[in-house]
C-alpha cells in the first residue's frame, strides 16, 4: 500500500522521481511539496483507489507525517468500510 | 502605517456557507500569518510597518542597506500563533499590547493589505485614519459570483454557473463533465479550500455528498462552477481606483501558478503588453474599474486573467479587491528602477532541519555566492521575508519554511543562474527545496 500511496503522490505532483525519493518514513506534506489544494486531490484519489471514505472535517493532519502512518490509517479505514 | 492579513478571504467568508473538501495545514497557516513582513515594500521613508511578529534584525538591516527605509515594531504583537481566525486586526482590537500605542502614531493613515471588519475599530482605538469602502461592498466584490456577474455586465464570455445546492452541483456538474473536467470554486476562494478540480463522476458525487451533509446541518451553498479550461498562461493586472473613480493601471505581471496557487510573478516583455493593447484588454480593465466604483468600491484591485491554448484571452478570471503578491513585486520593480532589469518574484518552499539556522547565515551564504542583490551589483536576489522561514522552527523534527525572493536579472538566462545559486545556498545550509 505504501508504494501505491507514493505512486499517487508522484502522479499528482507530475514528478516520477518522487517514487525513488519517498519512502515509508517520508512526510506526505513536507517531503512531497504538496500544498493544501493538492492534498485534497490526493485524499480524493486515495478514497477512490482504496474504496474508503475520509472525514474531511475531523481528519487528523498528523496522519500525513509519514507514508507508513497514513497507509496504516487507510488500511484500517478500508477494512472498517467492508 | 502599513499592516495586513494575507489570508483575508477567511475573514470575509460568510460562516454559514458550505465548504469544498479541504484541509488546513497548521504549518502553512503559521507561514501565512507572518507574510505581513512583505508589506515593507509599500513603505515610504517616514512610514511605519506593523508586523505580527517582529522582523528579523539582520533582514531589516539588509533591506535598509539596499534602500528600503521604514520603521517596524521591534516586539511581537502575538507571542505564540494560535489560529488563523485571530488575525492582526483582531489582536489589535481585542487584546492590544501596551507598546502598540507608542508605535502607532495617532493621526497617521492605516493602509492595510486588504480591508477587514476590525479596521474601523482599530483606527478608532489608536486614533488612526483609514479610507476603505463599507465592508459589505468589499465582501461582495471579492466573491467569485461577483466576478462571474461582472463578465456578463461587461459583455465578456462567461462560462461560469453559480450553483446554490448540492443537487444543483450534481445536476450541472454531470452536464459539464460530459465535455471534460470541472473547476469548482469556493465563493470566497479561501486558501486550502479555494478551488477543486473534478474530473470524474464519482469525485463529483463524493463532493456533492459532502456538501449535502453540510446542508443537512443548516449550511447554505454557493459555488461557482466552470469547465476546466486548457490554459497556457496566467497573468494579472494591478489597478487602483480612487474615491472619485479615477483609475490608474499600475502593472501587468505574468504568473506561474501551480494548481491555482501563486508561485511566481515575472515582468512581461513589451510584445505581450502590445498584444494586450491590441486586444483592448486595458479598455476592459477600465470598464471593470468603472463598474466596481459604481458598486461602491475604491482602492487596490488585482484582476487575474489567462490565455487559453487556442489563443483566446480571458480578461476577467477573478477580481481580487485588495493589494496582491503581484503588486508587491511591482513595488520592488519600482525600487530597483533599472530598465535593463526584468524582475521576478517567487517563493521557495523548504524543509529545514537546523533549528539554530539564523537568517544572517542565509544572507551570508547568498553574499558568498555573489547572488545577494546590491544596487552596485548587476542584479541579484533580494530575500523579501525571513520570519516565513523560521516560524515553524522545531528543535525535534524537520520543519517547513518558505522564502519569498525577488530576482533582479537582465533576462531569463541570468534569472536561471541566480536561481541555481540560490539552490546552492539552500543545499549548503541543509535546506531542502520541495517546490
Amino acid at each position: 500500500m505504501q508504494e501505491q500511496i507514493i505512486r499517487i503522490i508522484a502522479e499528482l505532483q507530475k514528478d516520477p522521481e518522487l517514487t525513488n525519493r519517498l519512502n515509508g518514513q517520508s512526510s506526505i506534506v513536507r517531503d512531497s511539496g504538496m500544498e493544501s489544494l493538492q492534498i485534497v486531490q490526493f485524499i480524493l484519489q486515495v478514497e477512490k483507489e482504496f474504496g474508503t471514505e475520509i472525514d474531511f472535517d475531523t481528519f487528523d493532519m498528523s496522519l500525513l507525517d509519514s507514508v507508513e502512518r497514513f497507509s496504516e490509517y487507510v488500511r484500517r479505514s478500508a477494512a472498517a468500510a467492508l | 502605517m502599513h499592516g495586513g492579513v494575507f489570508d483575508v478571504e477567511q475573514s470575509w467568508r460568510e460562516p454559514d456557507l458550505s465548504k469544498l473538501p479541504g484541509f488546513a495545514s497548521p504549518e502553512n497557516e503559521r507561514i501565512v500569518s507572518v507574510m505581513d513582513e512583505l508589506l515593507f515594500v509599500f513603505c515610504r521613508p517616514e512610514d511605519r510597518l506593523l508586523t505580527r511578529k517582529a522582523m528579523d534584525p539582520a533582514h531589516r538591516q539588509y533591506l535598509n542597506a539596499i534602500g528600503f527605509s521604514f520603521e517596524v515594531n521591534a516586539f511581537d504583537v502575538e507571542k505564540v500563533f494560535q489560529d488563523r481566525g485571530r488575525h492582526l486586526f483582531r489582536l489589535l482590537d481585542e487584546d492590544p499590547d501596551p507598546r502598540l500605542s507608542a508605535f502607532l502614531p495617532a493621526g497617521a493613515t492605516f493602509e492595510p493589505f486588504a480591508a477587514v471588519d476590525e479596521l474601523a475599530s482599530v483606527c478608532r482605538r489608536f486614533g488612526l485614519n483609514a479610507s476603505a469602502p463599507p465592508m459589505d461592498i468589499v465582501r461582495r466584490v471579492n466573491t467569485k459570483t461577483y466576478s462571474a456577474e461582472m463578465r456578463e455586465r461587461l459583455g465578456l464570455p462567461n462560462i461560469a454557473t453559480v450553483v446554490r445546492s448540492s443537487d444543483q452541483l450534481l445536476a450541472v456538474g454531470r452536464k459539464v463533465l460530459e465535455n471534460g473536467a470541472i473547476l469548482l470554486k469556493d465563493d470566497f476562494g479561501v486558501s486550502g479550500r479555494g478551488n477543486l478540480r473534478v474530473d470524474s463522476a464519482d469525485t463529483l458525487e463524493r463532493v456533492a455528498a459532502y456538501v449535502a451533509q453540510q446542508e443537512s446541518r443548516g449550511k447554505r451553498t454557493r459555488f461557482v462552477m466552470e469547465p476546466y479550461l486548457d490554459r497556457i498562461g496566467d497573468f494579472s493586472c494591478q489597478l487602483h481606483i480612487d474615491e472619485h473613480g479615477e483609475t490608474r493601471i499600475l502593472s501587468v505581471q505574468r504568473l506561474a501558478n501551480a494548481e491555482f496557487a501563486y508561485q511566481q510573478s515575472v515582468t512581461p516583455d513589451p510584445a505581450f503588453i502590445e498584444r494586450l493593447r491590441g486586444e483592448r484588454y486595458f479598455d476592459a480593465m477600465h470598464r471593470l474599474a468603472a463598474e466596481l466604483h459604481r458598486d461602491g468600491y475604491y482602492g487596490h484591485v488585482c484582476v487575474d486573467s489567462m490565455l487559453l491554448r487556442g489563443g483566446e484571452l480571458v480578461p476577467i478570471v477573478e477580481i481580487n479587491a485588495r493589494k496582491s503578491m503581484s503588486l508587491i513585486k511591482h513595488q520592488v520593480d519600482a525600487k530597483v528602477q533599472d530598465d535593463r532589469i526584468q524582475g521576478s518574484m517567487r517563493y521557495y518552499s523548504l524543509n529545514l532541519s537546523d533549528p539554530n539556522l539564523a537568517f544572517e547565515d542565509v544572507l551570508a551564504e547568498l553574499e558568498k555566492r555573489q547572488v545577494l542583490y546590491d544596487p552596485r551589483r548587476n542584479g541579484g536576489a533580494i530575500p523579501l521575508t525571513a520570519n516565513t522561514l523560521a516560524i515553524n522552527r522545531n528543535p525535534e523534527q524537520p520543519y517547513r519554511g518558505r522564502l519569498y525572493v525577488y530576482i533582479a536579472a537582465s533576462g531569463p538566462d541570468q534569472r536561471e543562474r541566480c536561481d541555481e545559486r540560490i539552490r546552492e545556498v539552500f543545499e549548503s545550509l541543509s535546506m531542502r527545496l520541495v517546490n
